[in-house]
């Protein structure tokens, strides 16, 4: 099995997009970091002290956070989506000993790049709060800790989404479409709705307001209307990487390669 | 030629034996079968030709066989387990279904390098590889940069990665030039003489007919044959055509020499099979028989193979196509074993033959040839003429006044040769002398 992952590796470091798609949430982290704090310490003038660090910890990372969790998404759709394109999975498969390894190998890539995304932004992003703000006032090392522990996990769910949907679909462009599609559209217009038929509570597993839950809910715990509670919402975001993940996996297995 | 082979299963007859195995496979897509109980087996040791027309189900097949395509039914073995059961398969079979199966972004180096790793092997094999297939210069530029028959190097680059036993691949020669077709012809003769085996699949008979022992041949997803080559070249042999003062004689001298597979033709000649033509003028010198002309005819593989086969798709010919009469209509005349020294009743030769289509001569009014001539060869209709000028030039009067038919029909085997099977060979040498082959 180490065997497939190293192969795996090789085959995304080989080429650019691995980087590329890296490149613009470490970007983001930077500039929400530099820019947030800032913004919420004039803000704790008003509302009190020890707003503002706790506030920028929050949101600033949060805001990188989520840019990571969809291109970490990305990420596995095109390593998934590119192996249908360019016919690479049978290669993959003839060199090993069944399908279910290399598709084990791939999944296990896709995490693995998804920490690393989410390790590399949260480094550049707490990085630049404490450089250009001055510190996490008011937040504990304990709580940022765990902030950034629930970011990283959600990382790699969510790049473990895009690599299901892209084994899944069998298609780089579809996949990617989709996700770039649902996460700031279709999730708000799908929650909108279910609200409108009354059953908002739907709206609550689906998987950017669940991994959102996730995120905001970790310390207050308790889940409200619009947002499942701990430890349902990273449960949640489980649950949508494994259906994606399993029909991926189901389809591969099923379906043929030539 | 080999009967298909017997339709029971391994899984209820005993361990498959040693080699590939394809233990009746079938594969349907919706209601449509392209595969349809199809068994043979590649032996240890050789290169088996896998043909069949375009659509036929040989990708299919080796598809199934490799573990890419799920069979409807029927399984494939590999030294007794099907693919999907092998250890580390890219150490058994090496494969080549796509020559596609590389990223275009990736240089040939790093996509070796992703192999060694998932095979197991040190990078260095890549090189060793790369040597191989003779693309050292090229391992860090990228593969969208290379040409089809440079990605079919790379691709069996690839393959023997593993060192494998077996190599199967699917039109390997698509994309080579010349000078590459004759490069992998030997490289994969000098593989199955180390001991290896190849399953190479092909739509043209020549491409693998100079390298395989084996044929396997398929049409419209069903064995039509599972043969040697030399059993197939055995049964479709050449024979020497002889313009002679004396058939009878002569084909009594040949006999008497032990070649008894002798004919005369409706024109008078000798057809004489099995042996050759020095061997002929020899006996004939000897039993004071003339010669006035020794022609071969080759028995075309392509021509049996495509007689065997039916495309699945084919298109009308375009307008005009055709309008002028093919020249040659190589003979489907059979030859018949003698146990006797007696001549053959003749049987009918087109060139000759009354009958309008057997006759190769020019016809104005003749449309386009509706059956196996359209596959004629083309080099073969240029010189069609001067075959039959000459012989008209130098035959004997007793070729104007061919003996009387006796029994045709029952010494005919024309299922043995199907229509169009053989080319004319390219030189006819005119004798004049007694004896005098030249």
């Amino acid at each position: 099995m180490t065997a497939l992952v190293t192969a795996e590796f090789r085959k995304v470091l080989g080429l650019r997009y691995w980087w590329i798609l890296g490149l613009v949430p470490v970007a983001v982290g930077v500039f929400s970091g530099a820019l947030t704090l800032p913004v919420f310490r004039y803000l704790g003038q008003i509302l009190g002290e020890g707003f503002a660090g706790a506030a920028a910890a929050a949101v600033g990372i949060a805001l990188a956070l989520t840019l990571v969790f969809v291109f970490s998404a990305l990420f596995g759709a095109v390593a998934t989506g590119s192996e249908y394109r360019y016919h690479t999975l049978a290669t993959s498969v003839l060199m090993s000993a069944g399908r279910d390894r290399v598709i084990a190998a791939k999944l296990a890539t896709a995490a693995l790049f998804g920490l690393a995304y989410g390790a590399v932004v949260e480094i550049v992003a707490a990085a630049a709060v404490l450089m250009f703000g001055g510190g996490f006032d008011g937040a504990s090392g304990g709580q940022v800790a765990v902030v950034l522990t629930v970011g990283l996990l959600c990382a790699a769910l969510w790049a473990l989404i895009g690599a299901g949907l892209g084994l899944l679909t069998g298609s780089t462009t579809g996949s990617v479409v989709a996700i770039c599609v649902w996460v700031p559209f279709g999730e708000t217009i799908t929650s909108l709705i279910l609200h409108g038929l009354d059953i908002g509570g739907l709206a609550q597993i689906l998987p950017a307001q669940a991994t959102a839950a996730t995120l905001f809910g970790v310390f207050s715990g308790d889940g409200n209307e619009l947002h499942p509670g701990w430890p349902a919402a990273p449960l949640v975001v489980v649950a949508w990487a494994v259906v994606l993940c399993g029909l991926g996996w189901w389809r591969t297995r099923s379906r043929d390669l030539i | 030629m080999t009967a298909p082979s017997a339709n029971v299963p391994y899984t209820s007859s005993g361990t498959p034996p040693p080699g590939i195995v394809v233990d009746r496979l079938t594969k349907t897509f919706a209601d449509r079968t392209v595969v349809s109980d199809l068994s043979f087996s590649v032996p240890p040791g050789t290169i088996t030709g896998f043909l069949g027309p375009n659509g036929s189900g040989k990708t299919t097949t080796l598809g199934m066989l490799v573990g890419l395509v799920r069979p409807s039914a029927g399984t494939a073995y590999v030294d007794g387990v099907p693919f999907g059961s092998l250890g580390n398969p890219s150490r058994v079979v090496g494969v080549v279904l796509d020559a596609r199966g590389a990223h275009p972004k990736h240089t040939a180096a790093t996509h070796l390098r992703v192999y060694c790793a998932a095979t197991g092997v040190p990078d260095s094999r890549a090189g060793d590889v790369l040597d191989l297939v003779g693309l050292s210069s090229v391992a860090r530029r990228r593969i969208g940069e290379f040409s089809l028959g440079m990605r079919q190097r790379l691709a069996l680059a690839t393959a023997l990665l593993g060192s494998p036993r077996y190599l199967v691949l699917d039109e390997p020669a698509n994309g080579l030039d010349p000078e590459g077709m004759a490069w992998l012809r030997d490289f994969l003769v000098a593989y199955a003489r180390g001991g290896g085996s190849v399953l190479v699949s092909s739509h043209i008979l020549r491409e693998v007919e100079q390298m395989a022992d084996r044929l396997v041949i398929i049409s419209d997803g069903r064995l039509v044959a599972e043969t040697s080559l030399h059993d197939l070249r055995e049964q479709y042999r050449s024979r020497v055509l002889l313009a002679t003062s004396d058939p009878v004689r002569l084909a009594t001298v040949l006999a008497a020499a032990g070649h008894t597979d002798v004919q005369v033709q409706p024109d008078g000649r000798l057809a004489a099979v099995g042996v050759a033509p020095d061997r002929i003028a020899s006996l004939a010198s000897d039993a004071g028989v003339q010669l006035f002309g020794t022609s071969i005819e080759h028995v075309d593989l392509e021509q049996v193979f495509l007689a065997m086969t039916s495309g699945r798709y084919t298109a009308a010919a375009p307008p005009g196509w055709g309008a002028q009469p093919i020249p040659t209509v190589v003979p489907p005349s059979p030859t018949v074993v003698q146990p006797t020294p007696t001549v053959v009743p003749p049987t009918p030769h087109p060139v000759d033959s009354p009958d309008p289509q057997a006759d190769d001569s020019p016809d104005p009014q003749a449309g386009p040839d509706p059956g196996p001539p359209q596959r004629q060869d083309p080099p073969q209709h240029q010189n069609p003429p001067q075959h039959r000028d000459t012989s008209q030039r130098e035959d004997p009067p007793q070729h104007r006044n061919p003996p009387q038919r006796q029994d045709p029909p029952q010494h005919q085997d024309t299922s043995r040769y199907p229509p169009g099977v053989y080319r004319l060979n390219q030189h006819r040498r005119p004798t004049t002398g007694s004896g005098g082959h030249q």
